[in-house]
Formats: C-alpha cells, sequence, structure tokens
C-alpha cells in the first residue's frame, strides 16, 4: 500500500488548514519529512489555498448602496443614515423586539436556518431527478455491477440534458467498494468522481465503527467520499426529500 | 459594598434598560458594520457581481441587527453573521432559480476587465477555476480559504455535515490543482508571479 492510501486527500487537506490534533499533526509531519511525494501534495493543496486568497485578495468595490437596497425588498431601512433622526422609534421598536423575545421564551439562535434549508430542499426537488443506489454487498460483481448502473444513469442524464443528483450510499459490505485497501476499483471511482459533478459516493460510520470493533480494521476510504451518521437513516431521509431509491 | 440596584426602583430600573438596550443597540451595529468588508469579499466569490453581493451584504447586516438578540454566543457572531449570507445567497436563488439546485450552479464569468500583467492573469484564471466548481464546493472553499473558518465552523454555517465539509473540499481543490497548477507550471512568466505572491 502507498502513502497516497495511508494519508487520504481529507486528511491531508485538514493538516494544510490546521484542522488536526497534535498527535495527528506530527505523525504526518514525520511522514512528510521521508517522503517527498507526499510533500509535493502538501505543496500542491498549500498553493491552492493561497491562489484562492489571492484571487480575492482585492475585489470591485461595492456599488452605491443606495440604489440596490430599494430594489431589493421594496423598502429602505435606515439603520445607518438617518438613525439619529429616530432615535425614539427606533428605541421603542428595538424594545418592542426584545420584549417579545423575551415573551417567546426566547428563540433559538440561527433559527433563520430552518425555513431557509426547508425552501432549499423544497426547490431542489422539483427541480433535480434525485437517484440514490444502494450497496450493501462485497461481491465485486454486484459492486461492478453497480458502478455499471450509475455510469448509465449519469451518461444518460448527461445526454438529455436533464439535471440530475446521483448518490451511492454503501452499508454492510458495500463500504469494501469504498475502501481504499480493498476496492478493486479505486481508479475507476476517482475517475467517475471528476467526470461527473452530481455523483458522490457515500458510506456510513456505523459500518466504519463495526468494521473497527468486529474486526480491528480501520477503514481508509478513498478520497472523496461522503461519511454519513447510519445509512439506514441517510436512505430513509433521503426517500422522505423524494429521491428515487434502486437496491444494487 | 454598595447594593444600589436593590435600591432602584421599578421606573429607573425601566429607564437603565432601556438605555442598556439603546447602547448595546449602538454597540451591535458597530461591530456589524466592522464585519461589512469581510462579507462583502465572501459573497463577491460566491456570486462575481458586485452589486448583488453589496446587496446581500446589506441584508445580511440587516437581518443580523434585528436577531442580534438571538446571539446566544457572541463568540459565535462571525459564523453566526456568514450563516445569514448564506441563507440570503439561497433565498436570493430561490427568488430568481426557482427551477434549478443552488448545488448544480456554476457561476458564469463575469466581465472583468484583462490585465496584460502575468498577476491579473492569474487572478483571473483562479476566478474562472473557481467559478467552475459547484455552488457547494465554492462556499466551503471560500469560508475555509478566505475566511479561515474551522471545518466545524463551516459545517454550522452552511448546515451540512463536517464529513460533507472535508469532501467539497477536497473535491474543490483537486479540480483546482488539476485545471490551475498543471497549467502554471508551464508557463514560466504565470510561475514566477506565484512565487512572488505566495509567501
Amino acid at each position: 500500500m502507498n502513502d497516497r492510501n495511508h494519508i487520504s486527500d481529507e486528511l491531508l487537506n485538514a493538516f494544510v488548514d490546521n484542522q488536526l490534533d497534535a498527535q495527528d499533526k506530527e505523525q504526518i509531519f514525520a511522514q512528510i519529512a521521508k517522503d517527498p511525494d507526499l510533500n509535493k501534495r502538501v505543496c500542491e493543496l498549500r498553493s491552492c489555498r493561497e491562489l484562492v486568497h489571492l484571487a480575492y485578495q482585492n475585489v470591485p468595490p461595492a456599488p452605491v448602496r443606495s440604489k440596490h437596497l430599494s430594489a431589493l425588498r421594496g423598502t429602505r431601512v435606515p439603520w445607518i443614515t438617518g438613525f439619529a433622526a429616530s432615535v425614539l422609534v427606533a428605541v421603542g421598536v428595538f424594545i418592542g423586539a426584545q420584549l417579545n423575545t423575551a415573551q417567546n421564551g426566547g428563540a433559538v439562535p440561527m433559527a433563520v436556518n430552518d425555513d431557509a434549508m426547508a425552501t432549499r430542499v423544497a426547490v431542489s426537488s422539483n427541480a433535480v431527478t434525485k437517484v440514490l443506489f444502494h450497496l450493501n454487498s462485497r461481491d465485486p460483481e454486484v459492486a461492478r455491477e453497480a458502478l455499471d448502473e450509475l455510469e448509465n444513469v449519469l451518461n444518460f442524464y448527461e445526454r438529455t440534458g436533464e439535471k440530475a443528483k446521483i448518490e451511492l450510499i454503501t452499508n454492510g459490505g458495500g463500504i469494501d467498494l469504498l475502501r481504499a485497501d480493498t476496492s478493486p476499483f479505486v481508479g475507476r471511482i476517482l475517475a467517475m468522481q471528476k467526470r461527473y459533478t452530481n455523483l458522490t459516493f457515500v458510506t456510513c460510520q456505523n459500518t466504519i465503527d463495526r468494521l473497527k470493533r468486529e474486526h480491528g480494521i480501520t477503514a481508509r476510504l478513498i478520497p472523496g467520499t461522503v461519511v454519513i451518521d447510519s445509512g439506514v437513516a441517510q436512505i430513509m431521509r433521503r426517500q422522505q426529500e423524494g429521491w428515487a431509491y434502486i437496491q444494487v | 459594598m454598595s447594593d444600589g440596584p436593590w435600591l432602584m426602583t421599578g421606573k429607573q430600573k425601566r429607564s437603565m434598560e432601556i438605555f442598556d438596550i439603546f447602547y448595546r443597540g449602538q454597540a451591535s451595529r458597530q461591530k456589524l458594520e466592522e464585519s461589512r468588508a469581510r462579507l462583502y469579499r465572501v459573497a463577491y466569490s460566491w456570486c462575481r457581481n458586485a452589486a448583488l453581493a453589496d446587496d446581500l451584504v446589506q441584508e445580511t447586516l440587516i437581518k443580523a441587527y434585528r436577531k442580534a438578540g438571538q446571539l446566544r454566543d457572541p463568540k459565535a457572531g462571525q459564523s453566526w453573521l456568514f450563516s445569514i449570507l448564506s441563507n440570503c445567497y439561497y433565498d436570493y436563488f430561490r427568488r430568481n432559480r426557482e427551477t434549478e439546485d443552488i448545488d448544480n450552479v456554476t457561476m458564469v464569468e463575469d466581465n472583468t476587465p484583462e490585465s496584460e500583467t502575468n498577476e491579473l492573469q492569474i487572478v483571473d484564471k483562479v476566478r474562472k477555476a473557481i467559478a467552475l466548481l459547484s455552488q457547494g464546493q465554492r462556499q466551503v472553499m471560500t469560508l475555509v480559504d478566505l475566511e479561515g473558518f474551522s471545518y466545524i465552523e463551516v459545517s454550522q454555517i452552511l448546515d451540512i455535515p463536517i464529513g460533507t465539509v472535508m469532501s467539497r473540499l477536497c473535491r474543490a481543490r483537486s479540480a483546482l490543482k488539476e485545471r490551475l497548477l498543471t497549467e502554471f507550471e508551464n508557463q514560466p512568466g504565470l510561475q514566477d508571479a506565484i512565487l512572488r505572491r505566495v509567501k
């Protein structure tokens, strides 16, 4: 097994972004010191980060705001300019808002998320075809069929120009397809991830935990794999959100 | 030791509360205003349109001011602000792109004046490459790279699992690497300019 399998791209990104604890960082530093390829990957990731920073270091100045605010909501809120002229009104409104909040027992922080996210789900489910494939077998032939099916569906939507989101969720033995050390299709999966931006490979934390607990195996996943809490829960969530479900 | 506050009448206490709320209002407005430039930069990186970015930031600040009382943990202020910005952005697309999932939206390059200098060529190329990422990948990458938010904070701002943050970031950087680094490696002039800028 090479070092690319030892240290996933996600882990390396976390290292570059200083998201790891001291022990993990130390281990990666040690490996970088003796592996020029790993060192190069780290340098590339750092360069990417710096390029993004460079690209937006200077942004065009904002236009005169007064023109845009009125168009945005149809009302202009005098919250900076003209504030002094309406101190009493503003204080009154603000106190009212505070009292209202207090009477309601206090709102949950960031409650604004709920509506927006619900809308997002509703809009997206109307606009895009969403298909969830489910693989729970470790049989390589079944896994190959799953990848074939995925490509067929993705190519179909590519040809027709319809928008689609495809997700392959693995649990149980199916996780082997997404493990860098057991999957017979690592190259194919990486190529598919690059080619189809609307494709996501997902696996289940419960399965990862079970592998560790029952077999002492630490799952090393193919870069780009998304880990969710529970495969079964994810399938239910997706079905509730209107995804088509296909078990391979 | 003074126990003054306990001796206040109800009316006096009410007056103190009003002044307290008033000054807290002023302070929170000032704090919010200090975040304008950071919000604008990120909003611009998401939508590539100065007027729209400015509108989104203004709407974000107004909402934040109105909801300032809901913020229980002042340390979470910046994450909270950016989560409002993200919601304003989604709302904008809901109003204007009723039939498109925002995660699939890729922004088209706006007409930035081309510069003849290598440095601005790089900026232009990087912005184009970022514009080709999916919306979700672009949001995660800019929050991490421009604002230095931790993965956990980004997960809270965008209301997505941390695994998704890591995966999107990984794919975004991988795509940038493929589109940009190889190209820059083959152009000595551009490579020199990058080396001058990357500290």
